[in-house]
């Protein structure tokens, strides 16, 4: 199997294995706020001790955005695995859903750098853990290494088709 | 671009038509016409001694420069 098949292949998977999520969560999440004493969707939410409440909400909502931030990320990336494999690697179209890529990837990972810092000071419980392995916060970090490397790419693939266009007007 | 290419003048003072200069260059007529409308970004030194070869001329005689 060709790379940039399987990577298209990956990508798609994990593209259609998010799509529930986008579709589904608002409806559960509307679900919760109408019906607070449903035993049907085990919440595992913070700021849920009394009640869903105005914290919660805003944790879900932020939480959403931000996913939905990855995903739009995933979409433009899913655009770009289509393009290579199509092999029209230097031309705009991969320029500008490399540079989407990047940025919205970078803005989930700042996001949600952000996001996990000010909750974690909001359930701080005065007690001090390492964690081993890959944290979250190393997942984060490693995403938005991620984005500025598509940012970089793009840069990179907008040279590329100068000296293309430089070099298919040399006579 | 301030480089003008006189490549037509050059052509009509030899009586020589764009087809022919192509065929003896040897490049297609396609990127003659991109050099002669001024669209080309670069000249290789073998094509442009190949044209100077044909027209028996100089490369000042084809290109030259202008301030916009």
């Amino acid at each position: 199997m060709k790379l940039n098949k399987l990577f298209k292949l990956l990508i798609d998977l994990a593209f259609y294995l998010m799509i529930p999520i986008v579709v589904f969560f608002p409806g559960t999440i509307l679900y919760i706020l109408i019906f607070p004493e449903q035993s049907i969707i085990n919440v595992n939410i913070p700021f849920t001790e009394d009640g869903f409440g105005g914290k919660a909400l805003l944790f879900i909502i932020l939480f959403f955005a931000l996913f939905l931030l990855f995903f739009a990320g995933f979409y433009h990336l899913r655009k770009f695995a289509a393009l290579l494999f199509k092999n029209k690697l230097f031309s705009k179209e991969v320029i500008v859903s490399t540079k989407k890529t990047g940025q919205f990837f970078t803005a989930c990972a700042l996001g949600s750098l952000v996001f996990i810092g000010i909750n974690s000071l909001l359930t701080i419980k005065s007690e001090f853990s390492i964690t081993f392995g890959t944290s979250n916060f190393n997942l984060l970090l490693f995403l938005l290494i991620i984005g500025v490397l598509f940012l970089l790419l793009s840069d990179a693939f907008a040279r590329a088709l100068k000296l293309k266009e430089e070099n298919d007007l040399t006579v | 671009m301030p480089i003008i290419i006189n490549l037509d003048q050059v052509l009509a003072e030899r009586n020589m038509k764009s087809k022919e200069l192509a065929e003896i260059v040897g490049i297609t007529e396609a990127n003659l016409s991109i050099l002669k409308s001024g669209k080309a970004k670069a000249v290789r030194f073998s094509t442009l001694e190949a044209i100077c070869k044909a027209l028996d001329c100089q490369p000042g005689d084809i290109l030259a420069y202008s301030e916009d």
